[in-house]
């Protein structure tokens, strides 16, 4: 071999090992950019609050701690809005425990929303959504709720100052000090004699101007009643009612096993909106739903059954009253809910009866 | 050409065929990337349609009664119907807002299917119409069972998911 060919052959040698280089490097940097792109990816999946809402909101019994900045927590016309990885999610799944202030660790915690829970045929409607603020500081007492409340507690994580007592214990409420770290407390319970006592005896932290009280007083826990809430406020070293402008509205009982709590009276305003707002397009499409299988199991021969014809009617009558205020005019959100507490006892009942004899059922 | 001139055209040469096989090798990746992201995109679309099925068969708004099957994908039929009737309503033009966070940018239908001959006896009920009009789509499809309460008639059904084409 010449000289000149053996400098040719070196020349397509450094060619070859050239074009090697670009390849490797060129492979290496479309690895790295895929690896980079599906990181990103899960990262959305995995952070994103209202990813976590949508999948779990409407499953019973799921927990999940998220961090909610409170600069995202925002409150437009007519929902309470997350917003999160680039996401936003109403929380129009309430009644929640919307903590005092949004911001920090919560932990959500989502039950069923039942009416009448206590049935053996529960018409579920939804599911309930619990933010759990670690800085707040509850106190539950276990009265006629008790069954219900240890269910919640049982699956929330530790860490959160939930305090469960029981009514004799109320009397020692001298005894429980609200610690110095809590920024804020919430007192639950059923009975107006406990929230007397409560509102009385409890010790509150020194800083008074940093804590507020609730209390909430479901008055009738039955299946055909309704609810009634207190919302008292600190003012000095007491607990006083609160004023209208930041007094408490509620879900009522056995509409869903929580109420709306927010210090914040346009944060629960708008959180309560968002809930009945979405509850009327249920309770709408039930009444629609009832009165469609009841006409056509009334005159069609094919499927032609009167009894269970006749029970969908009832429901459907009874959704009727409930959506349009008993046919008079369309009910604001207060009214409609005190509507389907009225109604929801009724709804139960004849929910029960179509089950047990194999008709559809309401919902 | 001669010799002379030849080599001294060599490192051009060179430096020729060098660009050429980086741009045989950036087209290669380029392709390979493509079709990697098509994959993707297609898997994420089918995960995607998976999840808007999960949500909707547990909204109470189209899941199947407490009666019914439970434990699978089962969105009841009349309720299905109520939600076309609600989203084509233009009265409740907050709705599309509302349910937005559930479906998404998407435009959904179910479509009931007879097992036997593979027609369907009602045309595509639409339960959310998310997506921007005019734009180009595509369609991801999954499988459910529609329930029909006043017969406790089940049926096999399609939801056709269509989003904005990636």
């Amino acid at each position: 071999m010449r000289r000149g060919q053996l400098g040719q052959s070196f020349q397509w040698i450094f060619v070859i090992v050239a074009g090697g280089a670009f390849l490797v490097f060129f492979a290496m940097l479309f690895r790295t950019c895929a690896q980079i792109g599906d990181e990103q990816i899960k990262g959305i999946n995995i952070y994103s609050v209202s990813e976590k809402l949508q999948s779990g909101a409407w499953k019973g019994d799921t927990v999940e701690v998220v961090t909610i900045e409170e600069s995202l927590a925002s409150c437009p016309a007519d929902s309470v809005t997350i917003i999160g990885g680039g996401q936003a999610a109403p929380m129009d799944r309430a009644p929640v425990f919307i903590p005092p202030a949004l911001g920090g660790e919560m932990t959500i915690v989502t039950r069923r929303a039942e009416i009448a829970r206590n049935t053996e045929s529960p018409i579920i409607i939804g599911g309930v959504v619990y933010a759990f603020d670690q800085d707040t500081y509850y106190i539950v007492v276990q009265d006629i709720q008790q069954q219900e409340w240890r269910k919640l507690i049982d699956i929330l994580p530790d860490g959160l100052n939930i305090k469960l007592i029981s009514s004799g214990e109320v009397r020692d409420i001298e005894n429980l000090q609200v610690p110095e770290s809590a920024k804020t407390a919430v007192l639950v319970s059923t009975n107006p004699a406990n929230l007397d006592l409560m509102t009385q005896g409890l010790k509150l932290p020194s800083k008074p101007d940093r804590y507020y009280g609730v209390m909430l007083n479901f008055k009738d826990t039955t299946s055909d009643g309704g609810g009634t809430a207190r919302f008292y406020v600190r003012e000095g070293d007491r607990f006083v009612p609160a004023r209208k402008n930041n007094r408490l509205n509620y879900a009522t009982y056995h509409l869903a096993t929580g109420a709306m709590v927010a210090a914040d009276y346009d944060n629960f305003r708008c959180a309560n909106e968002a809930f009945t707002e979405r509850l009327r397009i249920i309770t709408t499409l039930h009444e629609f739903r009832a009165r469609i299988i009841s006409d056509t199991l009334l005159e069609d021969d094919q499927f032609r059954d009167p009894y269970c014809a006749a029970n969908l009617r009832i429901a459907a009558e009874a959704l009727y009253r409930m959506n349009t205020g008993d046919g008079d005019e369309v009910p604001d959100n207060e009214k409609y809910l005190e509507l389907f507490a009225t109604h929801s006892g009724k709804l139960s009942h004849v929910q029960r009866g179509l089950l047990d004899s194999g008709c559809p059922v309401i919902a | 050409m001669r010799k002379g001139q030849l080599q001294a055209m060599e490192p051009i040469i060179v430096v020729i065929m060098i660009v050429l096989i980086a741009v045989v090798a950036l087209t290669y990746f380029v392709r390979l990337s493509k079709s990697e992201a098509t994959i993707m995109a297609s898997t994420m679309d089918s995960k995607d349609a998976l999840a808007i099925l999960q949500r909707a068969s547990t909204l109470p708004e189209l899941s199947c009664a407490l009666s019914e099957t439970q434990g699978t994908a089962c969105i009841d039929l009349y309720k299905a119907w109520f939600m076309e009737i609600l989203m084509n309503d233009p009265t409740q033009d907050m709705l599309k807002i509302r349910y937005q966070p559930i479906f998404g940018n998407t435009n959904v239908s179910v479509e009931i299917i007879k097992i036997e001959d593979g027609s369907s006896p009602f045309n595509p009920i639409q339960i959310y119409n998310g997506l921007a009009p005019g734009v180009d789509y595509t369609v991801t499809r999954t499988y459910f069972t529609i329930h029909e309460a006043t017969t406790d008639g089940r049926a096999f059904a399609i939801m056709h998911i269509a989003r904005e084409s990636r």
